[in-house]
């Protein structure tokens, strides 16, 4: 039996985190899995964390506004840095994502162990895999708690900040829909129509940067890009309507959030497990498995029909395509 | 050979007004990527309305050309005016076509959809697509032939249709200069009379069409005009003018043999 005071405080909070984080990276991971710029996703989910300590020893917080400037600033520098090492070492771009990213990253956790970023939470552990269970929704009494603003306000911070940045996300996605489209599908034809592609596709990144800032607590730096990733390509197998594919990404996310925080919650006690299980792993591996269906069972794309149908029609592998930078 | 440039009027009372005698006026273009010179002062004017090929070999900068018109790669040196104005790409007056393999044909987005992105200029930032601009480019769809095929996504299309499907977005964008990059490669025999019977119907309507093309042998059948670049301009003028041996060997070098050329070509 679920106590419902239990439910407010401790699971609601960290569904919630969870579930918000999958829903805007995903939505934002429709459109870099279609411009091939999976991995900027992932460049930028791991350059916040270096963003994030620098402001945290500039300002000496965590605050939203801190997190947020210093994880953009860093995602900003990573793609100048990634453009940069392309053309001086003149290396293929995935090369040059995948060394920055590292590099900055590791810069991260060696500020982050040197400075006194732990004491305030800010550690090593919680920056490689965030920690929903931290997100706690301290004095929530019961139901008409949620109905309340007053009480709302006092939602914990991560979840706010995220709720936040996922109105802003959808806001992004609907006034920019057809410009996204454009820029995506043939960014030279954009151009010609005087639609600059390239500052879409920065507007993306930043977008991008902010849904990764906002989802550090939740789910890390690491497990960010599953969020990106898992539930556009899980939604890219199964529809070749692009308004169709962010509806069906924003559903996998949203069960995968879910889901994933169901398993972690209830499945140690139900399968007497000696270990708990962390909320943001079981979301992210819940995410992969959606994708591994769909990969599998995708009733036109999926690897059973394609081999039911024989080559004919075959196309490229859609889930794949992560380290294709362009 | 070209007629020789013309200086543009740049009078305060002219400046906003289109002219419509000179689509395109190109002087001194260069471009390079990285130290190696792709295109190098070359000079261009377009006919008022009409057919005009760009031909050359392989790396010639055919494609560059008209990338470098619209400003899509970056100039070294030179001066692009389009109906005696500095070329604005928002205006809309002049469409343009992509090489069909620079799109992500896999893409998931419909013929039609695909079409409606020509009108995407006047439908403005942050509106969206509205059934009357989808009826539109329904329209344009049926001009070229592919009414039923709407509803399809466009990787499902044959190379041909595609092509087909390009020229409808460049058709409902309704520009007055349309540069093309190799509209008639790699496609079958339909959509070819499709393509062609368009491009002579936007001659016929005034409209001036710019199209990259490798075939030499077809040159004279469908263009009026012709371009022949290999890095500078060899030679430009009246299709039979252009494609004489001694123009063809500079081109492509003088090992280059003369096959079909040599009949349309009219030596002096």
């Amino acid at each position: 039996m679920i106590d419902l005071r239990d439910f407010l405080e401790i699971d609601l909070p960290a569904l919630a985190t969870g579930t918000l984080a999958a829903l805007a990276c995903g939505l934002l991971g429709n459109f870099l899995l279609l411009q091939r710029r999976s991995l900027l996703g992932d460049a930028v989910s791991h350059v916040v964390l270096p963003g994030i300590v620098i402001a945290f020893l500039l300002t000496g917080s965590v605050g939203t506004w801190p997190m947020m400037l210093g994880g953009g600033a860093a995602a900003v520098a990573s793609v100048l840095l990634i453009d940069l090492v392309q053309r001086a070492a003149r290396i293929e771009p995935g090369a040059a994502m995948g060394m920055v990213l590292t590099t900055l990253f590791a810069l991260g956790v060696v500020l982050l162990e040197q400075s006194g970023a732990r004491a305030v939470h800010l550690d090593v552990q919680h920056a490689l895999m965030g920690s929903l269970e931290g997100i706690v929704w301290l004095g929530a009494r019961d139901a008409s708690d949620l109905l309340d603003p007053a009480r709302l306000a006092t939602l914990p911070e991560p979840l706010l900040r995220l709720a936040f940045v996922t109105v802003g996300v959808l806001l992004f996605l609907l006034l920019l829909r057809k410009e996204l489209a454009i820029a995506s599908f043939d960014p030279d034809h954009a151009r010609s129509l005087g639609i600059p592609a390239r500052g879409i596709g920065q507007l993306l990144l930043l977008a991008s940067a902010a849904a990764a800032v906002a989802s550090f607590d939740a789910v890390g730096a690491i497990l960010t890009i599953a969020m990106f990733v898992c539930p556009p390509a899980t939604a890219r197998m199964l529809t070749d309507r692009l308004s169709m594919q962010i509806g069906l990404s924003a559903l996998a996310a949203v069960l995968a959030g879910v889901l994933g925080y169901g398993l972690a919650a209830w499945a140690p006690l139900a399968l007497g497990l000696e270990r708990g299980l962390g909320a943001a792993g079981t979301i992210a591996v819940v995410a992969g498995g959606f994708l591994a269906l769909s990969i599998l069972f995708a009733p036109r794309y999926g690897a059973l029909a394609r081999a039911r149908a024989g080559s004919s029609g075959a196309r490229g592998d859609v889930g794949g395509e992560a380290g294709a930078g362009r | 050979m070209a007629p020789p440039l013309q200086p543009v009027e740049g009078g305060v009372g002219l400046r906003h007004r289109l002219d419509p005698e000179r689509p395109l006026a190109v002087s001194g273009l260069s471009v390079a990527y990285h130290d190696r010179p792709v295109l190098w002062n070359v000079d261009f004017v377009a006919p008022r309305s009409g057919l005009v090929a760009i031909l050359g070999p392989n790396g010639a900068g055919k494609s560059t050309f008209l990338k470098a018109v619209l400003g899509l790669v970056p100039a070294l040196a030179g001066e692009i005016r389009s109906f005696g104005r500095p070329l604005d790409r928002r205006s809309g007056l002049v469409a343009y076509v992509p090489q069909r393999s620079s799109v992500d044909w896999e893409f998931p987005i419909t013929a039609l959809e695909v079409v409606a992105m020509g009108l995407y200029h006047r439908i403005g930032w942050f509106r969206p697509v509205r059934r009357r601009h989808l009826e539109a480019a329904r329209a344009q769809l049926d001009r070229v032939g592919l009414a039923d095929l709407a509803d399809r996504q466009i990787g499902q299309l044959s190379g041909g249709q595609q092509q087909r499907v390009f020229l409808a977005r460049a058709l409902a964008q309704d520009a007055r200069l349309y540069l093309l990059d190799e509209p008639l490669a790699g496609i079958d025999a339909a959509s070819e009379r499709v393509v062609i019977g368009l491009m002579r119907e936007l001659a016929a309507a005034g409209r001036t069409v710019i199209a990259v093309h490798h075939d030499l042998e077809s040159v004279a059948d469908v263009f009026d005009r012709a371009m022949l670049l290999n890095v500078r301009r060899i030679a430009e003028g009246p299709v039979a003018e252009v494609l004489t041996a001694g123009n063809l060997a500079r081109a492509y070098g003088s090992a280059f043999r003369l096959g079909g050329p040599v009949a349309v070509a009219s030596p002096g």
